[in-house]
Order: C-alpha cells, then sequence, then structure tokens
C-alpha cells in the first residue's frame, strides 16, 4: 500500500487510466475530494471493487482516465 | 449557499457523492453524474454492499423506466448522502450498476436535488446550491 499523501492531480498523473481506492481522503467544503493516499491502483474494477468489499473505513473511488470519447450517453 | 466548479464542455457533469455506511465511519466517495432526468439517486450495488447495506432486502422495489428497458430495481434508505458539500440524511437510493465502461458509478437524481436551488451556469462552469425553505405552489 501507498503511504504518501497525493493531490488528486497527483494522483491521476502518476496512475494513469486506472482505477484508484483513495483512503485518508480529504475533501473540500464542496464535498470534492482534495487529496488522499492511494491504497491500491489497477486498470481492474474488479481489483478495487474486491479490496473495497474487505475495506472498512471510509474511502473514495476513482478512474483516472478520460471518459469514454465519441459515444453519448443517456443515463 | 455552496458553489463548485465543472467541466462546461465534458459530456457529463460528474460530482463527488459521500454516501455514509450502517456503522461509522465507513463511507463511500463516488463518482456520479448530475443527472436532472433521473427521478432517484442511484449508487452501485456493490457500494451499498461494501458499507453494510442489503440491497437483497430492499426496502422495496421501484419499478424504473430507462432509455431502452423497464427494471425493478431495489430501493434502500442511507443514513446520509453529501454532495456539493449538501448533506440529506435518510435518503432513498437506487442500487443500480451502470456499465463498467461508463467509468462512472451512479447519478446524482432529483430526490436529492430538489431539496436545494440550484443553478448551473455552463458560461462560468459553476454551480451553486443552497437549501429552499420548501416550494411555492405554482400552477401549471
Amino acid at each position: 500500500m501507498e503511504q504518501n499523501r497525493l493531490s488528486i492531480e497527483e494522483m491521476f498523473t502518476r496512475y494513469p487510466d486506472q482505477w484508484l481506492f483513495i483512503v485518508d481522503c480529504e475533501h473540500d467544503e464542496a464535498t470534492q475530494l482534495v487529496s488522499g493516499v492511494v491504497a491500491i491502483h489497477s486498470p481492474s474494477r474488479d481489483v478495487i471493487d474486491n479490496f473495497s468489499s474487505k475495506y472498512r473505513g471510509g474511502a473514495a473511488i476513482r478512474w483516472s482516465g478520460k471518459l469514454p470519447e465519441g459515444v453519448g450517453y443517456l443515463l | 449557499m455552496t458553489s463548485i466548479r465543472f467541466n462546461p464542455n465534458s459530456d457529463l457533469i460528474l460530482l463527488s457523492m459521500k454516501v455514509e455506511g450502517v456503522d461509522e465511519p465507513d463511507f463511500r466517495d463516488v463518482w456520479v453524474a448530475l443527472d436532472t432526468g433521473a427521478s432517484t439517486t442511484s449508487i452501485p450495488i456493490r457500494t451499498a454492499l461494501d458499507l453494510g447495506y442489503d440491497p437483497y432486502h430492499p426496502k422495496y422495489y421501484k419499478e424504473v423506466i430507462t432509455g431502452t428497458q423497464v427494471e425493478n430495481i431495489p430501493v434502500i434508505e442511507v443514513k446520509k448522502i453529501t454532495a456539493i458539500g449538501q448533506p440529506v440524511e435518510n435518503i432513498d437510493v437506487l442500487c443500480h450498476d451502470l456499465p463498467q465502461e461508463l467509468r462512472v458509478d451512479g447519478v446524482l437524481g432529483l430526490n436529492f436535488l430538489s431539496k436545494f436551488n440550484i443553478n448551473i451556469s455552463f458560461a462560468r462552469g459553476s454551480i451553486d446550491i443552497a437549501p429552499h425553505d420548501g416550494y411555492e405552489w405554482i400552477t401549471f
């Protein structure tokens, strides 16, 4: 497990196009994630979900890449 | 009032949504799309399970009409969700997995948004949100 606190921008630069499981989260007053510690990172969401299922406490999950391009969304 | 910035050129308005678990201090901060076309906020089934909720024995099932089909989706009541700096306690959420390719875990829907006055400025790329005291009676 990584131990260094990183800003969200630093995380996305260090671990591009991966799912991040972030602990020790710091949020701003608008609930936006400012920084945290990347506990694990993987291109596979299943790896992150498996870790999350065993983790007790607060954590954030983020994709560090871009949204799929050239597609539309109808949610 | 709380304000946040968003990318007005993005195809979706993406936000942090903090979902509190059954037991403190469990929470998951998930990435959701602001969706005024969704009646109810949603979270993934796995997130509900991770936080100690039981989507397999839900509060009720809700018939949900999506763009392509009608589904019965479990609804649970979560202790609190917080988005754009605004908390809402004891709120119903749909437990529904969006396609992984979307890279987004859920939607922030009207059952959260309607509790606030919200101004979305695409010119400034900002959202201003503040609680309101109630609904004015408007005749349509």
